[in-house]
């Protein structure tokens, strides 16, 4: 083991740890330190790529915590960026569980980019699942701890199917092969498959979406934006880790890509809109990495970075419009470009990046997979993600900007009293987003140096004349088909509730509720009738004996049952309030801290 | 504020800006002309297929030959797409999914 290398969760984790002991006068300033010190941990691993670190023999594994090569770096080096951004848009927030939740589920999703092994991989999975909710629940409305319980739920099964998988894949290959490699013409093998699942679960593929689009819009301001980087980036890391080439992913990427974009269109809230839009540039992804050539996968890697940058952006600017005025649909929003203009402007770039704008990120990255889907001789595919490429822009570029900051002023009064830009350190972690999201765009060697392929990256030019002829075509015509309807009073925005697969779990779970329920009631009345009649009544004559029995043994029970209740009922009030979850997300962070470290010391101690 | 400045100021001459984006429409359609007459015959599309034909049948193939050589494809896609979507998307909504906001209250 290379003693100099340090797991870049273990700072992270290791800063959380410390928050609550910091000085208030310093908070600020440290909050921005652990995630600076963290990125520089991983740029100083661009020096030497291709190692591999932090091996722990473990019972009978091999566990690789520092698997470090092209692949896993540019990964890490966007979401280490990502980490620092999104605390600097939160920084002015005083409680310090949110910070450790957040830095926490960082930390889940660098172990996972930088494990080498299943066990590894699963074990920071978890870490994502658990510290990840408490950005929901830290909102603490009814409705996101109800979201967060849902989320919680489905990452539970999630994680089941993955461990699934990897104890199938170990029952067959046995101990020594549980290293996290391409899974090749074995991906289509049970074992392969369950994997699968429990990956593109957190990808958000159809049908296994459903939870981000309820999950994401319920967080906290900046809860979201961090949501909005990780979870799905890390699975799509791990699909071309181990299912790059699979043509099933082609297909579901593709669908996940229109999918997407048709549910934006008819969403009103613009937080949902949004992470409606994840699910359909995750699409993108998938399919790249299931073409699966060298210049797909540079363009996944390409657009997960890019996509990270320009979605946590239009996170931030739906987060600061929800932080400043409290409401984010755009039925009861308008007109407040005079009250926040610098947002507005921010959260265009945000929307031209995504829109695959020339000049802005999406274009150098997104057009990677649309050519290598056509080189490939996926025709319909490339034809579909251009479509849903016009989707992209009429929805960020063009629908949200119009109705936030133009359109018809329909915000209440309080609304339109509270609008205006949010705090500086919310409006820097934008502006520097979206100069990140223009420095990629103008200058293409920043983000093509970094890719898993040199030779392809290289040999790969988006500023051509053909390229820039037909994305101008695209998105200006999109445009012009937008204020046609637009003229036509064919898209305002309306109130309303977009029914996703998340139906079934939603009603047919509160079905399961009302069944539970009714039964136990009937039979709970009919005890206590019988009670009164069989039990009480005859009681009240015979000796005193019973009497005693009556009070010590009876009047115990009940009394016991009404304290059981009533603590429960307490502790219901302490979800409510946040109490629980904040106690939760201590033990959370508290335990992975010390797993590590033990797992380090052991390793230490066993040489 | 010079950014509210400027947003203003182009609000007031929307009628300038309009015009504006119409010729710069224009002028997007007529340099694909443009590029594809001076291309023909000198250079290969970019991203010409090479790989082999099974995922694409002879329709896709043909559009996308269609689309590499008519000048304006791209605009037409970009205006047909956009109002496709929104009709598919919204009677998509109106064929029942779209439901009252306070639809999973109890």
């Amino acid at each position: 083991m290379n003693d100099l290398w340090i797991h870049p969760s273990l700072i992270l984790l290791g800063g959380a740890f410390l928050l609550p002991l910091i000085p208030k006068a310093f908070k600020r300033s440290y909050l921005l330190a652990v995630p600076l010190l963290v990125f520089a941990d991983v740029l100083q691993m661009l020096a030497s790529p291709n190692a591999v670190h932090g091996v722990v023999r473990f019972l009978n594994w091999t566990l690789t915590f520092g698997r470090v090569d092209s692949l896993s770096l540019v990964f890490a080096v966007i979401m280490s960026g990502m980490c620092f951004i999104g605390t600097l848009y939160g920084q002015h927030v005083e409680e310090d569980a949110q910070h450790i939740a957040s830095w926490a589920y960082v930390s889940g999703s660098l172990g996972a980019i930088f494990a080498g092994d299943l066990l590894t991989l699963f074990l920071f999975w978890e870490v994502m699942a658990f510290s990840s909710v408490f950005l929901i629940w830290f909102r603490r409305t009814p409705e996101s701890i109800r979201a967060g319980f849902r989320y919680l739920l489905v990452h539970v099964a999630g994680g089941l199917l993955l461990l699934t998988g990897i104890i199938l894949w170990i029952h067959q290959k046995g101990t020594n092969h549980i290293s996290f490699e391409s899974f090749g013409a074995e991906a289509y093998s049970a074992p392969g498959l369950f994997i699968l699942a429990g990956i593109i679960l957190n990808a958000a593929v159809p049908p296994l979406h459903a939870w981000l689009p309820d999950a994401y819009p319920a967080g906290t301001f900046n809860g979201s934006v961090f949501l909005s980087a990780f979870t799905t980036k890390t699975a799509v890391y791990a699909l071309c880790r181990g299912f790059a080439g699979m043509e099933l992913l082609v297909w579901l990427g593709t669908i996940m890509a229109l999918y997407g974009v048709i549910y934006a269109i008819i969403e009103n809230d613009i937080r949902r809109l949004f992470a409606y839009h994840i699910i359909s540039q995750v699409g993108y992804m998938v399919a790249g990495a299931g073409i699966g050539t060298a210049l797909a996968i540079n363009g996944v890697c390409a657009h997960a970075f890019a996509h990270i940058l320009y979605k946590g952006l239009l996170f931030m600017g739906g987060g600061a419009v929800l932080h400043m005025t409290g409401e984010t649909r755009m039925s009861e929003l308008g007109g407040l470009y005079k009250k926040m203009p610098w947002t507005f402007l921010l959260t265009l770039i945000g929307g031209l990046s995504i829109s695959a704008f020339p000049l802005f990120s999406g274009f150098v990255s997104k057009s990677m997979i649309v050519s290598a889907a056509f080189a490939e001789n996926w025709t319909p595919a490339g034809f579909l993600l251009t479509l849903a490429a016009i989707g992209t822009f009429y929805c960020n570029g063009l629908k949200v900007p119009y109705f936030v900051w133009f359109g018809k002023d329909n915000c209440r009064p309080e609304v339109r009293a509270l609008a205006k830009d949010p705090p500086w350190n919310m409006l820097a972690a934008m502006g520097l987003a979206a100069t990140l999201c223009i420095f990629l765009g103008c200058y293409t060697p920043a983000l093509y140096r970094l890719l898993p392929d040199q030779i392809s990256a290289s040999a790969y030019h988006p500023y051509s004349a053909g390229h820039i002829s037909e994305s101008l075509q695209v998105l200006l015509f999109t445009a012009l088909g937008f204020f046609l309807l637009v003229k036509l009073r064919k898209i305002q925005p309306h109130r309303g509730t977009n029914v996703d697969l998340d139906w079934f779990y939603r009603k047919v779970g509160t079905l399961f509720l009302w069944l539970a329920r009714k039964p136990v009631q009937t039979l709970d009345n009919a005890v206590g009738e019988t009670y009164l009649a069989a039990g009480l009544l005859p009681l009240m004559k015979i000796s005193r004996f019973s009497g005693i029995f009556d009070n010590r043994v009876i009047d115990a029970t009940v009394d016991g049952i009404a304290t059981t209740v009533r603590n429960l009922g307490g502790r219901l009030r302490g979800a409510q309030r946040g109490a629980v979850q904040e106690n939760l997300t201590v033990v959370f962070a508290v335990t992975a801290v010390l797993i590590f470290i033990s797992l380090f010391v052991f390793n230490g101690f066993a040489r | 504020m010079k950014l509210l400045v400027m947003i203003e100021t182009l609000r007031r001459n929307l009628k300038t800006v309009v015009l504006g984006c119409y010729v710069v429409l224009t002028l997007v359609v007529v340099a694909d002309v443009i590029r594809i007459l001076f291309a023909h015959g000198h250079e290969v599309p970019a991203g010409e297929p090479v790989g082999a034909a099974e995922h694409a049948p002879g329709l896709w193939m043909s559009l996308y030959h269609i689309a590499e050589s008519w000048p304006g494809f791209w605009a037409g896609f970009g205006l047909l797409g956009c109002l496709v979507l929104v009709l598919v998307s919204k009677s998509y909504g109106h064929a029942g999914v779209t439901k009252p906001e306070d639809y999973y209250d109890e």
